[in-house]
């Protein structure tokens, strides 16, 4: 499982996402968004996964969310979204997005609240 | 998986959005109350960004890269605030989308030297019905203005909040989160039982 390393001296900031994906911007299956919860639930396998899909696994032994994921790795959302359906599609890790109902809940707003005001 | 059943082991996420005119105060108050990390993206441009003017072109495509205010707030176990910072141009409207999606609601920053900086961030939650308040950054140098006077200039809706606040300041910032959460709430329940 050989593909072309990122070229830092090109254009750090253009090149590497794409190459990290193999030319892929968009997920094939699930939706991604900032917040989406991520979360590992089975151990790495030995190979098999890319470098970036290793790095993702070991930062989301907790829950943590797609857009720490991605400023944690220097990749653009897009690029993690890609790599996150790669390990949703193999049974690595459980995600959740977050459903409109949240809002629709008060006991939210106040555990937001008292949260805040826990700070 | 939308209708799968909600996963306990991870908390309900919650996004908040802190928008307003350029120098007004938006990364400050991310870093005064939240861990923050510095999140880039890069966008392919289209027609929605025309007008953008440094760009990098590589093997024919051109991107541009937005930077982008977030940080995190761990509220108990069960929930996680997340706050983002409005990428500072208008040229970057097509960000605002993404970022206002889903979103509990927006904080829009106002520096009183320059009112007309917010009327874009305005209008723009208004349109969308996105629950915002109005937090006005004191800066030291800046008139002071009645609450009034500002709510008159912003032609706002008097169910609109407007606080005064100190982006520089974690309390500060606490409670004009609170506040913004609070009008949401109101909205969503509009006669609240006791
Ligand atoms: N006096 C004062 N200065 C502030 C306040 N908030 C931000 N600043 C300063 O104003 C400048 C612009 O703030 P910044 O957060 O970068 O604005 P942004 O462009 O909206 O992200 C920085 O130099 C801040 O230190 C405030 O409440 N009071
Ligand atoms: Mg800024």
């Amino acid at each position: 499982m050989t593909h072309q390393r990122p070229d830092r001296s090109t254009d750090p900031g253009l090149l590497r996402p794409f190459v990290v994906t193999r030319g892929r911007t968009k997920p094939a299956q699930a939706t991604f968004t900032l917040i989406t919860q991520v979360m590992a639930i089975a151990p790495a396998p030995a190979d098999g996964l890319d470098p970036e899909h290793l790095a993702i696994m070991r930062l989301c032994a907790g829950p943590v969310s797609a857009a720490e994921l991605a400023a944690d790795l220097d990749l653009p959302p897009g690029a993690v979204y890609v790599l996150l359906d790669d390990l949703l599609r193999q049974g690595l890790i459980a995600v959740q997005n977050p459903r409109p109902t949240d809002h629709d809940d008060v006991n939210t707003f106040k555990a937001v609240i008292d949260g805040l005001r826990a700070l | 998986m939308a209708s799968a059943p909600f996963d306990q082991r991870m908390p309900i996420a919650i996004k908040i959005v802190i928008a307003g005119g350029f120098g007004a105060g938006k990364t400050t108050m991310v870093g005064a109350v939240s861990e923050t990390r510095p999140l880039r993206t890069e966008e392919l441009l289209t027609d929605l960004s025309v007008g953008i003017d440094d760009t990098t072109g590589v093997s024919g495509k051109t991107t541009t890269t937005v930077a982008m205010d977030f940080g995190r707030i761990t509220l108990g176990s069960r929930h996680v605030l997340y706050l983002f910072g409005t990428p500072g141009q208008e040229r970057f409207w097509f960000y605002w989308d993404d970022l206002a999606q889903g979103a509990l609601g927006a904080v829009v920053l106002a520096d009183t030297r320059r009112l007309a900086d917010c009327f874009p961030s305005v209008d723009y939650f208004e349109r969308r019905g996105t629950p915002f308040i109005v937090a006005v950054n004191c800066f030291d140098d800046a008139p002071r203005y009645e609450v009034d006077e500002i709510r008159l200039a912003l032609q706002l809706d008097p169910a609109v909040p407007i606080v005064l606040c100190d982006a520089r300041d974690r309390a500060s910032c606490r409670d004009t989160l609170i506040t913004l959460v609070d009008h949401a709430m109101k909205r969503k329940q509009p006669h609240p039982v006791a």
